[in-house]
């Protein structure tokens, strides 16, 4: 080769291209030939998947937004007396539903021991018949049954 | 979840009032004055002679019987209704309900066996049955009834039990998360409340023991409050953990 091909030759060579084929199976073989062809086709998985990663990415953004506009209290929300049981408004009302269950208890307690007593005088028979051997006095007392039975059994 | 608590006990503090509300039914049935007063001018009705005197008082004494027997059906009724539909937490407890309610139910059939029995009755025999279903009355009014306000009352409670053992599992559970439990004074707090509470389940297993022993009203009534009450100082506890804490973690 004379100094004069030299040039040529490098001209030459400056246009040599593999092989396409050749290239696409090489890369194939060095990134996992199956993966690489199923990553170019779209499946309905990779739509979903995008998707997705569309929606978090504004969600996120929207978040951030509410955030920086102090729309959102993220401490107020995610505060431990909101989250725990240690909320005072919660706490509370429990508390009041105890308090009212002894209140009721009281109330009935009195009632069954106002319920056991006589709710009227009963008094000795006004006639020595005991046809008419009830006396009440209907005008200022309340007969309950229990009186009502006292009355007739006299 | 507050919401959700304050909806469930909003719930239970309409119920315990529907409860109480629910015994106050039929007062007209229950009421004696006018009868009463009708009784009172038949004996004084001096147009009647001694006959026709004696076939009035008859005709309302038989009527009263007859009132009183409604009026106690309509008190066992109330009476069933009032632990007939709570749930019941043990076996023992749905067995001390079986037999409040057989109770219930033997008073009422004995009742109305009596209601056939009085077109028959003379005004002697008018004030007989009268001192018998006051037997019977009797032992609705001075221990069935005391027992079911007590068994209902109790269960009723068996809720507010079980809230209040769930709170000091959530409150421990905070105060592990948020790395309070190393802290004297928190710690210590929280063990009167663990206290406080196990004093607590103990009033409230004796009132049930002495339930169902059958045990008077006078007994069983304040062992039920002093669980209430013991409950009561537990939660005083639980709001002095939450003002310590906030103290400690700024909100």
């Amino acid at each position: 080769m004379t100094n004069l091909e030299i040039p040529k030759s490098l001209k030459t060579l400056k246009l040599l291209r593999a092989d396409e084929e050749y290239v696409r199976r090489s890369r194939l073989m060095l990134t996992g030939g199956a993966d690489l062809r199923a990553a170019g086709r779209p499946t309905w998985w990779k739509i979903m998947m995008q998707g997705f990663q569309v929606a978090a990415t504004v969600a996120l953004a929207g978040l951030l937004v509410l955030v920086l506009t102090g729309s959102f209290s993220a401490w107020n929300n995610l505060s431990p007396f909101r989250l725990s049981s240690l909320d005072p408004a919660a706490l509370r009302a429990e508390a009041q539903a105890i308090d009212l269950q002894i209140h009721l208890t009281d109330v009935g307690y009195t009632e069954a021991k106002t319920a056991a007593l006589p709710t009227v005088n009963v008094s000795a028979p006004a006639s020595t018949s005991s046809a008419s051997s009830t006396e009440p006095n209907p005008s200022s007392t309340i007969i309950d049954p229990t009186a009502a039975l006292e009355l007739l059994a006299k | 979840m507050r919401r959700a608590l304050l909806f469930a006990f909003s719930l239970l503090l309409g119920s315990l009032f529907i409860g109480r509300v629910a015994h106050a039914a039929s007062p007209d049935t229950c009421d004696f004055n006018e009868a009463f007063k009708k009784l009172e001018a038949a004996q004084n009705d001096q147009s009647l002679d001694y006959s026709a005197s004696v076939k009035a008082q008859l005709t309302i004494r038989k009527d009263i019987l007859r009132q009183v027997i409604a009026c106690n059906h309509d008190d066992i009724v109330a009476l069933r209704a009032k632990i007939g539909t709570l749930q019941t937490p043990t076996d023992a407890a749905q067995r001390l309900r079986d037999q409040l309610l057989a109770a219930l139910d033997e008073t009422d059939n004995y009742f109305a066996s009596q209601s056939e029995k009085i077109d028959t009755l003379g005004l002697r025999g008018t004030q007989e049955m009268a001192a018998d279903l006051l037997t019977w009355r009797a032992r609705i009014t001075d221990q069935t009834t005391g027992q079911v306000n007590d068994f209902s009352t109790w269960l009723t409670n068996q809720d507010i039990f079980t809230t209040a053992h769930a709170r000091l599992t959530y409150i421990s559970q905070t105060m592990e998360r948020l790395k309070l439990d190393d802290n004297d004074d928190l710690s210590g707090l929280l063990e009167d409340a663990k206290r406080n509470l196990a004093t607590a389940d103990n009033d409230n297993a004796r009132a049930f023991e002495a339930m169902a022993a059958f045990e008077p009203t006078e007994t069983v009534t304040p062992l039920i409050k002093d669980s209430l009450e013991t409950l009561s100082k537990t939660y005083q506890i639980f709001f002095e953990i939450s003002d310590a804490v906030k103290k400690i973690i700024p909100h």
